[in-house]
């Protein structure tokens, strides 16, 4: 058992860390609010710097213009970006649907979009959820429908973070009406340039553009955008759920480390009703309960980390650690919340703001990720079937 | 980073199921225990010191096999799995490691054997009514007479102290300046002037208090430097408190695993109780922390391994099992219903270890103190 970063990992990290000093963050614009949680602000230009860097593919097999890097590289550079709050938010999706697309992408969509994942030019947004489809995907209404050298497309989303600002969408469509709902279904790289593709925003309580919804209105796909095998699409999403999960998610723990860092400097500078925040014992108590959890969070998911680079299988590890992190983070930001006292309402822009306004604005999103990418009750069933065994309740 | 077990993990947790597990093994191992006048299974004990438990991390020079405190763990992991108690863990652990880290050669070589073998217990006792962890606060004297050295004092949460051979007590020098003179005192189990005291606690294991009365300790006794005993206490119950974590873990993985097989069997209006969401989500709870309170223990037994303080890591790590821990056990009262409630269920038994182990080695409190600290709060 080793915790420690070996000599090749510490020398990505070290690379890591030259890399930022060398193209600091800040220089780029941005297209998303400035707060985005977790994965930073939507930048193209920095995704493309990302892209010429490599930094993209380093992990893909070589067959595929990667370099093979073992995983736990891949988390260092991706913590390190984190932690110092660059833009990602433009490349989490293509990062993880990127193997999908490897392993069952036909050569022509290969050929076409693996460039653009590791140039940083193909951004992308998960088009999955529909208004009456979210926890149970498998009843997604929208269809494509078999014309020639085409499918066409007839359906709306909703969710679909960052719509308005991704160049691809990862379509989840109804091939076959027929079949049990779960036996129909086909996935789709969809190219949002199309013609019939309408994004209407929608914002969060947070003030933020997140959400949108997806109308698709007579939208002809070419064949070569189908992933995989026709109505096998549900069973690559689940292929990918670990996936996705892991990859938007194991980071959040540097994320919080930094803030937890800020939030310590503010309790040693500030005093209120006449005593100096750090000394008061509850306090304490509540930084030592926080900064324990974000590294218990962050221990799991290196040992999953781990695991996947070893190819042992993960059970149901990463909806283990996917449910507490979400959790954690809550708990987290609602001290937070408590450590700021009144000021802890102000949002953003006032300059009694502490911290610029920034806990307000998280609280407010970690409060969506016990929702997103599966809620914590989906996630729960979830281990409770795969990682205990524990059979399904019988209707009746 | 790797997360992989050794080999040597790998065989010693098997020969621990093997040697350990018999059919429904907690009961029987309780059933034993609470027999016994002195509190523990004889039979077991000779078969744990013929397996080489009792001295698995002692060097081979002082009788024991030379392996690794990793191997120590998965020992005490395993016996937290099927509720064991008895004298290894003050044996075996506390008063091995004090010696190992703190004795002389030849107090090395007159007890470390012993030990190995099962022959000699040796209890520590450094606790005392008004002190937990500020050790400069302790009351107990060592008065000098010649050589030799007079102890005077009551000690509590000493285990095992009826069938010690020895005790290793924690004494401050009289006359020392607060805060100095901490010394620890090989001294006779039996010798005139001790008296002892059985405190019934709600673990299963034996815990005394112990009233020394002018006891008389040679000066060749004294466990490594007059007024050095702080640090050898603070190294000792580095090791101690992740032994305690590893076997809370093994615990914390029966209690789920039990409740999992109950609720896959029980039924309610003709289906498993494990079938309904709630109680599908209580213990898909508890298997998330399962996974966490191991990933913070194996940081906290890598980060001693390699020389490092580990205080930050043992903090966070005890702080947080002590939660969990008493968490699955109440998982699985609920689950199993007023069943578990009485003495006879096995799920009495870690229901009740958990708040113990709790209580021993830090409480949640004193750890999270420690981690702010650590913090730089």
């Amino acid at each position: 058992m080793d915790f420690s970063f070996s000599a090749k990992e510490e020398a990505v990290h070290a690379e890591v860390l030259e890399f930022l000093k060398e193209n600091p963050p800040d220089k780029y614009p941005i297209q998303s609010e400035e707060v985005a949680w977790g994965f930073g602000p939507w930048s193209d230009e920095y995704s493309r710097v990302l892209g010429s860097h490599g930094w993209l593919s380093r992990s893909w097999p070589r067959e595929h213009g990667g370099q093979g890097r073992p995983v736990i590289e891949q988390m260092i550079f991706i913590e390190e970006m984190a932690y110092h709050r660059a833009p990602l938010a433009a490349n989490v999706v293509a990062m993880t649907i990127a193997h999908a697309i490897m392993n069952h992408g036909n050569p022509e969509l290969r050929a076409e979009v693996l460039p653009k994942m590791s140039d940083g030019t193909f951004t992308a947004w998960y088009a999955l959820s529909e208004p009456e489809a979210g926890t149970d995907l498998a009843a997604v209404q929208t269809t494509a429908v078999k014309d020639r050298d085409y499918y066409v497309i007839n359906g709306q989303k909703i969710w679909s973070a960052y719509a308005h600002l991704a160049k691809y969408g990862w379509l989840i469509t109804r091939t076959n009406p027929n079949v049990e709902p779960s036996r129909g279904l086909s996935m789709f790289v969809l190219d949002k340039s199309l013609p019939g593709i309408t994004v209407e925003g929608l914002t969060t309580l947070a003030h933020t553009h997140l959400h949108n919804i997806v109308y698709l209105d007579n939208v002809r796909i070419p064949k070569r955008y189908l992933v995989g095998e026709e109505n096998r699409g549900y069973q690559l999403l689940l292929a990918g759920l670990d996936s996705e999960r892991f990859w938007t998610r194991f980071f959040r723990p540097a994320f919080e480390k930094r803030l937890l860092e800020e939030l310590i400097e503010y309790a040693k500078s500030t005093h209120r009703d006449g005593r100096l925040l750090a000394d008061d014992p509850v306090i304490r108590r509540k930084f030592a309960e926080s900064a324990t959890e974000i590294e218990a969070s962050r221990l799991l998911y290196y040992e999953l980390g781990w695991k996947m680079q070893e190819g042992i299988d993960l059970g149901a590890g990463v909806t283990a650690v996917k449910l507490y992190t979400e959790e954690m983070s809550q708990r987290f930001l609602n001290f937070a919340m408590e450590l700021l006292g009144p000021f802890s309402q102000l949002e953003p822009g006032s300059k009694w703001a502490p911290l610029q306004g920034l806990v307000e604005r998280w609280y407010l999103v970690t409060l969506g990720m016990t929702l997103a990418a599966g809620s914590s009750e989906t996630l729960r069933d979830g281990i409770a079937r795969r990682g205990l065994g524990l059979p399904r309740q019988k209707a009746g | 980073m790797d997360f992989a077990q050794t080999e040597s993990q790998v065989m010693i947790a098997k020969q621990a199921r093997e040697i350990l597990g018999t059919e429904s093994p907690t009961r029987v191992i309780r059933l034993l225990v609470e027999k016994d006048k002195d509190g523990y299974d004889r039979n077991l004990w000779k078969k744990m010191a013929d397996a080489g438990w009792l001295g698995v991390a002692t060097p081979r020079e002082y009788g024991g096999e030379s392996g690794d405190l990793s191997d120590l763990y998965i020992i005490c992991e395993q016996m937290g799995y099927f509720g064991l108690v008895g004298p290894f863990f003050t044996s075996a652990i506390l008063a091995t490691q004090a010696l190992l880290i703190g004795g002389n050669e030849s107090q090395k070589k007159e007890h470390l054997p012993g030990i190995a073998k099962g022959e000699s217990i040796v209890s520590w006792a450094v606790q005392e009514s008004n002190v937990e962890n500020e050790l400069r606060l302790i009351k107990t004297t060592a008065t000098p007479a010649g050589s030799d050295y007079m102890l005077d004092g009551t000690k509590l949460f000493v285990p095992y102290a009826q069938v010690a051979k020895y005790l290793l007590v924690l004494a401050r020098i009289k006359g020392s300046k607060s805060g100095q003179g901490l010394t620890l005192f090989i001294v006779d189990a039996n010798a005139p002037g001790i008296t002892k005291e059985l405190v019934s606690t709600m673990g299963l294991d034996r815990q005394f208090a112990v009233n020394l009365k002018k006891v008389k300790v040679g000066g060749e006794n004294v466990l490594g430097e007059v007024g050095g005993a702080a640090e050898v206490v603070n190294q000792t119950l580095k090791v101690v408190t992740i032994a305690k974590m590893y076997e809370m873990l093994g615990g914390l993985a029966r209690a789920l695993e039990m409740t999992v097989d109950y609720a896959k069997t029980r039924c309610t209006w003709g289906q498993p109780i494990g079938t309904r969401q709630a109680i599908q989500h209580h213990l898909a709870d508890v298997f998330v922390d399962l996974n966490l309170c191991r990933v913070l223990i194996n940081k906290a037994a890598w980060a001693l391994k390699t020389g490092q303080p580990a205080d930050m890591e043992i903090s966070m790590a005890k702080s947080f099992i002590n939660e969990k821990y008493r968490i699955a056990t109440k998982t699985g009262l609920q689950t199993h219903g007023t069943i578990a409630f009485c003495i006879d269920h096995d799920m009495s038994v870690f229901i009740k270890q958990s708040k113990a182990a709790a209580a021993n080695f830090g409480s949640t409190d004193y750890h999270l103190s420690r981690v702010a600290e650590g913090m730089g709060l």
